[in-house]
């Protein structure tokens, strides 16, 4: 068995330039997202399953996709 | 995707919103009813509750939301930097408020008596729509031009949030729109407070 490390994305808010409008929570399919306090979104990385669609739907474009966390893939 | 949201009854506030503006043609009085999406939003962040209005109540956000997405009226493109900017927005709410407190003191000259009633909804602080079907003589004058001026703001914000929807992404309106400026900015200066005493 051959095992690779493959490195996966995960959203980010860029918090700084984040106006909590609260979008990205909406459209989450996962419910990954929180707004704290009023103040900027925050990603949950364990929930996000890397689908991007937040970050298309940010009115102000500021979720990055990172590559975040390293997966083991079995690759026969 | 399968694992959709159900829907709850706060998903369908955009129809408040459309009824607002609807019930504006029909009596201009109904314009007063605006007040309650100004206070709401800032009485729950001045409470400590965030952006919870944009983020769960706020219709116009919706309505944007739904006109951009599912109705694809929206180009989907990244608004310019500089109308993400803190100057902008900023700026904007200053502006905004400005034009407010000059509605609000041609109000109290038509309370005072000293101007007479001017029946007309101003869009984009310019144009000057006449809008004298409606009988408000039975409230003082003074309550009714407070009507047309708060009208001409809502319909004003309306239109600037659906210009940047169909430019930019659905919800563009919420970066700038001064609404969610004031609650963003109560909101930061309570947390920044916040973790400075911890
Ligand atoms: S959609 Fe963008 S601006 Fe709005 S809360 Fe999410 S990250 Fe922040
Ligand atoms: S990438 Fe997908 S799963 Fe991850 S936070 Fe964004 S919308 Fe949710
Ligand atoms: S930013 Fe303005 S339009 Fe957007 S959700 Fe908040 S109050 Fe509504």
């Amino acid at each position: 068995m051959d095992i690779k490390k493959k490195l996966k994305k995960k959203a980010y808010v860029v918090k700084d330039k984040c106006v909590a409008c609260g979008t990205c929570v909406k459209v989450c399919p996962r419910g990954a997202i929180k707004i704290i306090e009023g103040v900027f979104a925050e990603v949950d990385e364990n929930k996000c399953i890397g689908c991007t669609i937040c970050a298309k739907e940010c009115p102000a474009s500021i979720i990055e996709m990172v590559a975040k966390k390293e997966v083991v893939v079995d690759v026969k | 995707m399968s694992n959709k949201r159900k829907k709850k009854w706060n998903d369908y506030l955009y129809f408040v919103s459309i009824l607002y503006l609807i019930l504006g043609v029909f009596n201009i009085l109904f314009a007063w009813l605006g007040l309650l999406c100004f206070s709401i939003p800032l009485i729950i962040s001045l409470s400590g509750g965030g952006k919870l209005y944009c983020n769960n109540y706020c219709g116009r956000g919706q309505l944007l939301y739904l006109l951009g997405k599912k109705f694809n009226l929206s180009r989907n493109k990244p608004m310019p930097n500089f109308m993400k900017s803190k100057y902008f927005r900023y700026g904007f709410l200053s502006f905004f408020m400005i034009m407010f407190g000059n509605m609000l003191f041609n109000t109290y000259l038509v309370f005072s008596g000293i101007n007479s009633l001017n029946e007309v909804v101003t869009l984009l602080w310019t144009f000057k729509l006449p809008w004298g079907w409606v009988n408000t003589s039975f409230v003082p004058p003074g309550v009714a031009q407070f009507a047309f001026g708060f009208y001409s703001v809502m319909l004003t914000s309306t239109i600037l949030g659906l210009v940047t929807m169909v430019l930019y992404k659905p919800r563009s309106w919420c970066i700038y729109c001064p609404m969610g400026t004031m609650t963003h900015g109560i909101s930061t200066i309570k947390y920044n407070n916040k973790i400075k005493n911890i």
